[in-house]
């Protein structure tokens, strides 16, 4: 056996031993909670839920160690800032709210999300021009909304 | 044995310090108002206690100098308060429990907590 079979089985056998440690994300709590009208939803739905929310739904590549552990650690982070799953939560403290909607607006105005690699592995994440506008002038809306609400 | 004068002053002493030491939320118009204060590196108290299974409110204030964000992960909740603000914060009905809160702009600060019970 040469150096780069033996470089490649070591390699393969490493890939083949992580899988111990596959760390899938899982879905926790029930769903619900996300409610906006019918685009911003679908585009919501497709370019964010797969890790601001508790419907993440990730292919095959996602679920196999060490890509598998990237996408845990993003998903547990994501989901820690911003869970559409608990967006009723948010709304019932307005400031919050405001402040939800107004990161919302900032992050897909500056193309900060989807993150970069999300577009690039699916096609979902790529928003188009006319979602990004429905996003942004919902989510600029709901801001207003709710600092008028808190202001009460 | 301490003189009767003694044992008097510190009962009172004693009467004077449990509603300190054991302080409870207010109520407020039904609902319970939980305080907490920011000092510039803690938050105070660093335990709320609050009833489970009813809306309550935690007022925030800020003492310090730089604005901090109040953030529970736990219970989903995010605002800035700015320098010498106070800010009411709404929870709705909570599982009895322990939810933690921090300042999200500065995690050298020790988190605080909210038991629900
Ligand atoms: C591939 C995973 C992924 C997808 C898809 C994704 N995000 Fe994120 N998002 C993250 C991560 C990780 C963070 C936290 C770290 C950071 O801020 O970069 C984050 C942070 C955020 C924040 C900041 C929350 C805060 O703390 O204020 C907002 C807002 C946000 N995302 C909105 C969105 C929106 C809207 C979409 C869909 C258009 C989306 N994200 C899609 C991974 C993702
Ligand atoms: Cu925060």
């Amino acid at each position: 056996m040469n150096r780069r079979t033996r470089g490649w089985l070591v390699g393969f056998a490493t890939v083949v031993a992580i899988q111990a440690l596959r760390m899938p994300v899982r879905n926790e709590r029930a769903p619900g909670g996300f409610a906006a009208p019918t685009t911003v939803q679908s585009a919501v739905r497709a370019a964010c839920f797969q890790c601001h929310s508790e419907h993440a739904r990730w292919p095959w590549y996602a679920q196999i160690a060490p890509v598998s552990w990237f996408i845990h650690a993003q998903v547990g982070e994501a989901r820690k800032r911003l869970n559409f799953t608990a967006w009723k939560d948010y709304l019932y403290d307005p400031g919050t709210a405001a402040r939800k909607f107004g990161a919302i607006d900032q992050m897909v105005r500056s193309g900060a999300m989807p993150p970069w690699y999300f577009r690039a592995l699916s096609a979902r994440g790529r928003l188009t021009p006319a979602q990004r506008a429905a996003i942004e002038s919902w989510a600029i809306e709901g801001r207003a909304d709710a600092l008028k609400a808190e202001s009460h | 044995m301490p003189c009767r004068k003694n044992v008097i002053l510190m009962f009172l002493a004693a009467a004077a310090a449990g509603p300190l030491a054991f302080s409870q939320p207010v109520r407020a118009g039904g609902a319970t108002v939980a305080a907490v204060r920011f000092n510039g590196d803690r938050f105070e108290p660093a335990k709320l206690t609050v009833p489970a299974n009813q809306p309550f409110k935690v007022e925030v204030t800020n003492a310090d100098n730089k604005a901090i964000e109040f953030e529970s992960f736990d219970l989903h909740r995010e605002r800035v308060v700015r320098p010498g603000e106070t800010i009411t914060v709404y929870m709705a009905p909570t599982a009895p429990g322990h939810y933690t809160f921090c300042d999200d702009f500065d995690h050298s600060v020790t988190e605080g907590a909210i038991e629900a019970r």
